[in-house]
């Protein structure tokens, strides 16, 4: 180099090359000595790093996250590298790990192990069991598997994995225990299992030995399985076989015959699913005998078909609900008879079946709340009836299904359509209760005429109670009246098939006989033959009696008017005689023997009018003018004539009952009755005796009057007459209102006193009662009923002989000449003006003439044209101030219905004296 | 080896106690060896140079162009960027001294 000043240029240069060149022999150096991890290439593409030991990474990378310890070791066992499970196992930090011997952390009877391990030749892998050591001095067996490594550094390493024999051995075991699990399931398995593979079972399990009839599985295995199957299936099993193995399916299953190992054949279940068995393709079968089920299900079929049957042809309608009131079967007749419409019964809930059925029930609340009930009493049976709106009648049942366990399992519903059953009952009740209220009397008899049942109204008529008479024969009613051949001939009609009919005198229990119609029926069944006599009988002793009293009235009644007619026209004359003979009297002197006579004749007269009056009294023909008045006042009055009509031998006894009420009554009437009874009863007692009169008030009532024909219900007074005389027997009693009737001798008496007493209660609307027994006296009950009005006054009575006149002009109307004449004769003698006329024509025409006024009128009522009654109403008509008398013997016709005078028509009876004319006469001109 | 100058020629000048480093940290991923030299780095920065440093860490994996700034050949390599004049060590520095002396972190004295 020359001398001289170095060059700063090239000094800094230099100095520039050496630090570059310090630095790339750095970079060799560092990358030599493994200071470096990566170089950086300048490739074709640009800077690139280029990882020295790259692969080492990954690996490494790779182990870190391994779960077993992982480390890479230098031959001598230095670490260069470990993941972090090897540190966890150890219990040591990474860091310290590193650099640090691997023999250092085994137990000291491996270290020579670990030592070999590495410094074998050998790359290939390599295993054995070591004892790592952690930090606690814990020793962990570990499962080693080594690789040695050749590297890109100088030395070779090896690469060291550890697992856990721990978890080796677990894996182990539970493979070992789950091997043997399902082994011992195969064995206990209650089904056959076997495997077939290649056609042949490979293998089965001890059931499957059984069931195939083998003593041992070596008798089954490798048996083709072919063999197993019935040859009628075997087709169908082989091609199922072949789809299992193909994967075409996944499974089958159906019901075949599997062949035992005799030859003989079961029914089986059989499942059959593809399989790897030992490694090759195989089936797995799974099969169960199911003979016995097969058997059974025949006898269910069999009891179900039984049950349905049963079901479908009971005449009930039945319904099966279980326990939670859904429906489980119910027959064709529950549908029909409820009427219930499909999409309603397929619901197969019971709620709106119910609705639809409780519906059609008449009290649907009542039904309902049963239903509630059963519900919540599972345990009840019911029976009862229900009525629907229909009409219908259900008898409906109902009975739990207990389970063998006692388990409620549901209800059983029976229905049953029982409306004509009860029709047929209300029927009978109603017949039943014909028979025992009717009022007839009902006798059922056997066919020989024993006596099967009696209706109650026997039991009253006859005095027998039902009891008493079933079993006898009707012929303990024989009253003996009735003649032998008389029952027999009612016997042959009815046993011949004929009804009979006719009249009974039958003996009731007391004896008393009573009559009845008789209806005799005989009963025959289907085949005709008598089975039961059915006999009605209507009681006619009542309806006798009164027919016989209908007849004895009648009979009254035509003798009466027969006497009436008689009585009339006598009444007539007798009026002539008596008249005139009071007129003849008028001419003659006082105690002249003319006069005398005169007296006889009239009193005679009298006498004979008395006793016509009494016979139109009978005949209801008299006519009366009743007036209120007391009873007692007017027996107490009549007592000195009775005393004096029974004479001194008989005694009166007067009893007066208290508070009577008014009666209303002709007094003449009541003198009448009380006459005639005292004669009587004078007559009866013929000698000494006693005669009782008494009087009371009564009520009589319904009971009463039914008990006694001819009475009718009401107040009424009674008067009793009674005397203890020789009484009468039943015969004389019931002739004893005959008119002529008498016990008396001819010549004494008329026979007519009771006739007239009879017609005076009558006609006075009452009633007599008469008991009487011979030897025991009689008394007479007369009814009489009370008055409504207070007592009125009663007329004055008139002096006989006193007899007023006057000067009025009477118009006088009668069609019988002689009465007309006396009449007349009588009035003038009286001194009024008379006007004669024989006809009500004639009437009319004097009245118009005559040109004066005209003050009365005098009548007959009863007259051929017209009545005086219209008559008097015509000439009132021309004539205000007429006044009117009406006279007659007959009422009847004429005053309507009743034979009573109204108050308003003034009235004078024929025949009537002198002093009657007189009176009335003025009395009504006055008034 | 020192990467010094040869004596006589005084380029770098004298450190200056306040002045604040920078130091670069290339290296390639998470390398065992990269980890080491950061965290070698850093101790080392503590305890010389608290406070008055930065280390920047460049991975190449990432950026492989970054290296031609401070023409890096091998990694991880550490430069002192500040103050100059550069200076650059190779490796996981896990030599302390070699680091120091490499760095210029001499200690006050």
């Amino acid at each position: 180099m020359a001398k001289g000043i170095p060059n700063s240029k090239l000094l800094l240069e230099n100095a520039d090359l050496r630090g570059r060149l310090a630095e790339a022999e750095e970079t060799l150096r560092a990358i030599r000595t493994g200071d470096a991890d990566a170089i950086l290439i300048t490739g074709s593409e640009g800077e690139k790093v280029h990882l020295l030991g790259a692969v080492d990474r990954v690996y490494r990378e790779f182990l870190e996250t391994s779960r077993g310890g992982t480390v890479t070791v230098t031959t001598d066992g230095k670490i260069l590298g470990c993941n972090a499970a090897l540190a966890t196992t150890l219990q040591q930090p990474l860091e310290k790990l590193l650099g640090s011997k691997l023999q250092d952390h085994v137990i000291s009877e491996d270290v020579e192990a670990i030592d070999s391990l590495l410094k074998e030749e050998d790359t290939g892998a390599s295993r054995q069991i070591v004892h790592l050591m952690a930090l606690d001095g814990e020793s962990i067996e570990e499962y080693l598997s080594s690789t040695r490594l050749e590297s890109s550094d100088a030395e070779p390493v090896s690469c060291l994995q550890f697992t856990d024999m721990r978890e080796v051995v677990s894996a182990e075991q539970t493979l070992r225990e789950s091997e043997k699990h399902y082994k011992e399931l195969l064995d206990l398995a209650p089904v056959g299992i076997c495997v077939v593979a290649d056609g042949k079972v490979v293998f089965v399990n001890p059931e499957g030995t059984r069931l195939l009839g083998a003593d041992s599985e070596e008798q089954i295995i490798n048996k083709p399985a072919e063999q197993l199957i019935h040859p009628g299936s075997l087709e169908r099993a082989q091609s199922d076989m072949t789809g299992l193995l193909a994967g075409d399916a996944k499974i089958f299953r159906r019901e075949d015959t599997v062949l035992k190992l005799d030859g003989t054949s079961i029914a089986a279940e059989i499942l059959a699913t593809p399989l790897q068995y030992m490694g090759r393709p195989a089936i797995q079968v799974i099969f169960t005998d199911i003979t016995e089920r097969k058997r059974e299900e025949a006898a269910l079929e069999f009891r179900n078909i039984l049950l349905t049957t049963q079901q479908e042809v009971s005449l009930d309608a039945i319904l099966v609900v279980d326990e939670g009131a859904h429906i489980l079967s119910y027959n064709r007749k529950f549908v029909e008879m409820w009427d219930i419409p499909a999409e309603v019964i397929d619901g197969n809930v019971d709620e709106p079946v119910l609705s639809y059925v409780s519906a059609q029930v008449a009290d649907t609340e009542e039904f309902l709340r049963r239903v509630k009930f059963l519900y919540e009493h599972p345990t009840e049976t019911s029976h009862d009836e229900l009525l629907l709106k229909d009409g219908r009648v259900i008898d409906r049942n109902s009975a739990p299904m207990i389970g063998p366990d006692g388990k409620f399992l549901g209800r059983v519903w029976y229905f049953r359509d029982i409306t004509e059953r009860k029709l047929a009952e209300t029927e009978h009740e109603l017949l039943m209760s014909a028979i025992e209220q009717a009022v007839e009397t009902v006798i059922i008899t056997d066919p020989e005429g024993n006596i099967e049942y009696v209706n109650p109204a026997f039991e009253k008529m006859t005095g027998y109670t039902q009891a008493e008479t079933v079993g006898k024969n009707p012929r303990i009613l024989k009253s003996g009246e009735q003649s032998r051949e008389f029952y027999r001939e009612l016997w042959e009609t009815i046993s011949s098939g004929r009804t009979w009919t006719g009249v009974l005198v039958n003996k009731d229990k007391a004896g008393k006989t009573y009559t009845v119609e008789s209806t005799i029926t005989p009963v025959r069944d289907g085949n005709g033959r008598i089975v039961n006599y059915v006999e009605v009988n209507h009681d006619v002793s009542a309806q006798l009696l009164m027919e016989a009293r209908l007849r004895q009235a009648q009979k009254m009644e035509t003798v009466g008017q027969l006497a009436g007619g008689v009585a009339h026209d006598f009444n007539n004359m007798l009026q002539v005689i008596i008249t005139y003979t009071d007129m003849s009297l008028t001419l003659a002197e006082v105690g002249e023997r003319l006069h005398k006579y005169l007296l006889e004749i009239r009193r005679a007269a009298q006498r004979s009018a008395e006793m016509t009056g009494q016979l139109l009294a009978f005949a209801r023909k008299q006519t009366i003018a009743p007036k209120i008045v007391d009873l007692n006042d007017s027996v107490a009055s009549a007592q000195k004539m009775i005393q004096r009509l029974i004479g001194e031998d008989v005694d009166l006894a007067w009893m007066p009952g208290r508070d009577l009420w008014k009666l209303k009554i002709d007094p003449t009437q009541l003198d009448q009755i009380l006459a005639n009874l005292a004669v009587n009863a004078r007559d009866a007692i013929g000698g000494v005796g006693k005669l009782t009169i008494g009087t009371q008030k009564i009520a009589l009532d319904e009971e009463y009057c039914s008990a006694n024909p001819g009475a009718v219900p009401g107040e009424y007074l009674l008067l009793t007459v009674s005397d203890d005389g020789c009484g009468m027997d039943k015969k004389t009693q019931s002739r004893l209102f005959e008119p002529f009737f008498t016990t008396k001798e001819p010549g004494k008496g008329t026979g007519l006193g009771l006739a007239t007493v009879y017609g005076i209660v009558k006609q006075n609307n009452g009633f007599i009662s008469v008991y009487s027994e011979p030897g025991e006296g009689t008394t007479f009950k007369l009814y009489l009923p009370r008055a409504e009005k207070a007592i009125g006054e009663d007329a004055a009575e008139l002096e006989p002989e006193y007899r007023k006149g006057g000067t009025e002009t009477v118009l006088v109307v009668e069609d019988e000449t002689a009465i007309l004449e006396l009449a007349r004769e009588s009035l003038v003698q009286l001194g009024y003006s008379v006007l004669t006329a024989g006809s009500p024509e004639e009437a009319i025409r004097r009245a118009e003439e005559h040109a004066g006024p005209i003050h009365l009128l005098i009548a007959d009522v009863v007259m051929p044209q017209m009545n005086g009654r219209r008559l008097a109403e015509r000439l009132i008509a021309v004539r205000p101030q007429l006044k009117c008398i009406f006279m007659s013997g007959y009422t009847a016709d004429v005053m309507g219905h009743r034979e009573i005078l109204t108050e308003e028509m003034k009235f004078i009876a024929k025949p009537f004296s002198l002093t009657v004319l007189a009176e009335k006469v003025r009395e009504v001109i006055d008034g | 080896m020192n990467a010094r100058p040869k004596r006589g020629v005084s380029i770098a000048p004298k450190k200056k106690p306040d002045e604040r480093w920078m130091l670069k940290l290339y290296v390639a991923g998470q390398t065992p060896k990269a980890v080491a030299a950061f965290d070698n780095l850093k101790r080392l920065c503590e305890e010389r140079l608290q406070g008055r440093y930065t280390i920047e860490v460049i991975d190449l994996l990432k950026n492989p162009r970054l290296a031609k700034d401070d023409q890096i050949l091998a990694i991880p390599t550490v430069i002192r960027k500040v103050p100059p004049p550069l200076r650059r060590i190779i490796g996981d520095l896990s030599n302390a001294d070699r680091v120091l002396i490499g760095l210029d972190l001499r200690p006050e004295s």
